[in-house]
């Protein structure tokens, strides 16, 4: 296997090439079938990887982040009550020392007439005072002092809020407790999405603030005007002119818009079903991709996907398109067979009739003799959709064009075994994307 | 539009950062806030969904960012920052080695590889892809969770790497390739 593009195979697949670049990989894979299997594998691995996603912290993260951001202060108060006790014991000996000093000072000087016992009580004064088995609870005392009182030691960084060393544990949490509250507000605050309007653009009334499109909110453009929005922070919606797009759900498991007319590009970088995009006729769900999706006055639905995948789905039914193809739906019908985005003008227009306005014995045959190898992916969803006695004709026009795997037999398609249905729809993917 | 937005986020957060400075947990808590989902989630895809692991690393970068706020020159944007802690507390903790996973996570990663369908009929795609992300060596694993998970482009990866864009993009070539050996039979969940 010779590759020729291995260094910038994810970044052809992730466009992050110029557009001289990305237009000699993309011929490239065309011919070469080592290059090829390169961009099936990576792109296979892009859109796993984006499984990934993005999760937030455990609130716990936050409330440990806090409890060891004061324990330096605990350490001061620990190293100030060493130095108290080191301070004490210094005081202690010197005063010790001192008092041995005068004892043998004075009794060498039996003329000022002091008694033994005399000359002990002085020797014992300070002593009683320092004693070691007082000391202890004088530090306590201490250390309860400095935390009841604001004069505390200085922190190696200050803080606003007041750092309390307490003697009962339980208060120490109070201050956690609160900036956990503050992060709980901040999550709740986390409303609206960026929006740029680009030339003469207009906002609804609703819109209050042009910079922002929160929850209920409908965004508006008109035939001079376009406007980027920034879909939380997965990623980004393009409006087209005369287009209205309204804000029904943002929250970090599902963001949830809907297209009511007009015409807009989506890209996305998020796990599967994250991002939902409602028209009159339809939902749009995204799988990880990018898009385009255009609903015209009646509000039928165009979906053009050009990367990754999107699930057009209605009454319960999905149909997956992925990059390359275009489906498009009708008032009151199903959604409509995916096809691919250069097929010719005959066949997408015979599809069009047996998906919307003439289901008939021609129009099927038409489909049937009018596709392509490339178009395996629309007969393949015809498989399921065409009535079951013209099941078979499906079978044989597909079998034509992409060679069923070997376990996959024409009874069992012919009564829609899925697992069957399923191994076939991976060899027509992979001719697709050559 | 794009770069006035950052623009303008930069400077709210440089405006966080300054509070943070003069010591105002409150700020910190803003800050805490406006990037815990990202240092989180880099450390829990590198750690192959260890929960426990990831939170000890958001606690780690957090601490530290704190501890190290008045050497952020701004010579970079403060998430690109966030992003070179983060990485570098990963492997710091990799490098601790192994360590104790809680036991409900110990019994659920047992279940996992032994079982993985029913993990999938337990939806928990993405907890296999994340094992095999954790899997990667270093050189892959990093750009393609920046990538993917984060969204960054090769350019802003190779700058929170300290790498050039084309080995960005060679390396999560190679990722991929890998993660679709291992991942082959979720093809059908994409």
């Amino acid at each position: 296997m010779k590759v020729h593009y291995q260094e910038k195979m994810a970044a052809f697949v992730d466009h992050e090439l110029n557009a001289d670049e990305h237009r000699e990989i993309a011929e490239h894979i065309l011919l070469c079938s080592d290059c090829r299997k390169l961009h099936d594998e990576v792109k296979l691995g892009a859109s796993l990887s984006a499984f990934a996603g993005r999760v937030d912290a455990p609130r716990e993260v936050w409330d440990r982040i806090e409890s060891a951001l004061n324990q330096p202060a605990e350490v001061d108060a620990r190293k100030s009550t060493l130095m108290f006790r080191f301070a004490a014991a210094a005081i202690f000996l010197f005063i010790g020392v001192a008092a041995i000093a005068t004892l043998v000072y004075r009794s060498k000087t039996p003329a000022l007439g002091l008694r033994p016992a005399e000359t002990a009580d002085v020797a014992d004064q300070p002593a009683v005072n320092n004693s070691p088995d007082k000391l202890p609870r004088t530090v306590d005392n201490e250390i309860a002092r400095i935390g009841a009182t604001p004069q505390e030691e200085p922190r190696p960084r200050p803080s606003v809020e007041k750092v309390v060393i307490p003697n009962d544990p339980k208060s120490r949490r109070r201050p956690e407790m609160q900036s956990a509250a503050v992060t709980r507000n901040l999550r709740v605050e986390k409303a609206g999405w960026n929006v740029d309007i680009l030339g003469e653009g207009k906002a609804n009334d609703g819109l209050p603030d042009t910079s922002k499109l929160g929850v209920g909110e409908t965004l508006e453009t008109n035939e001079l005007s376009r406007a980027v929005v920034e879909v939380a922070d997965i990623g980004r919606v393009e409006m087209e002119p005369n287009s209205r797009l309204r804000l029904i759900e943002t929250r970090s498991s599902r963001h949830r818009i809907a297209l009511d007319r007009g015409k807009m590009k989506a890209k996305i970088f998020a796990p599967p079903r994250i991002f939902v995009v409602e028209t009159p006729t339809a939902t749009a769900v995204d799988l990880g991709c990018e898009y385009t999706l255009e609903v015209d006055g009646d509000g039928n639905t165009r979906l053009h996907v050009t990367g990754g995948f999107v699930s057009l789905e209605r009454a319960g039914r999905a149909t997956i398109v992925p990059s390359g193809a275009v489906a498009l739906t009708r008032k009151g019908k199903d959604v409509g067979t995916p096809f691919a985005d250069d097929a010719s003008e005959a066949f997408v227009e015979a599809l069009s009739r047996v998906d919307f306005t003439d289901y008939s014995d021609k129009s099927l045959r038409d489909v049937l003799t009018t596709a392509r190898v490339k178009d395996s992916i629309s007969l393949w969803h015809l498989l399921s959709r065409v009535r079951a006695k013209e099941r078979g004709e499906v079978f044989d026009a597909l079998s034509e064009r992409v060679k069923p795997p070997r376990n996959v037999t024409r009874a069992g398609v012919l009564t829609l075994e899925k697992a069957m249905l399923d191994d076939w729809w991976l060899l027509i993917e992979e001719n697709w994307y050559e | 539009m794009e770069t006035a937005r950052r623009m303008t986020e930069d400077e709210k957060e440089r405006e966080l950062l300054a509070e943070c400075r003069r010591g105002n947990r409150r700020a910190f808590a803003e800050l805490y806030e406006m990037h815990q989902r990202r240092v989180f989630s880099v450390a829990l895809n590198f750690f192959g969904g260890q929960h426990a692991r990831a939170e000890d690393v958001t606690q780690q970068v957090f601490l530290k960012i704190f501890n190290s706020l008045d050497s952020f020159r701004g010579d970079s944007q403060i998430s690109t920052w966030i992003y070179r802690l983060t990485v570098n507390a990963c492997i710091d903790e990799r490098r601790r080695g192994w360590t104790f996973l809680p036991i409900g996570e110990f019994v659920e990663t047992l279940l996992f590889r032994r079982t993985p369908v029913d993990a999938y009929n337990r939806r928990e795609v993405t907890a296999e892809v994340r094992t095999a992300i954790g899997q990667l060596k270093e050189p892959f694993k990093m750009p393609i969770i920046l990538r993917y998970s984060e969204g960054l482009s090769y350019e802003e990866i190779a700058r929170v790497l300290d790498c050039t864009a084309g080995t960005v993009a060679s390396r999560i070539s190679r990722g991929h390739q890998i993660l679709a050996k291992k991942l082959r039979h979720l093809r059908s969940e994409v």
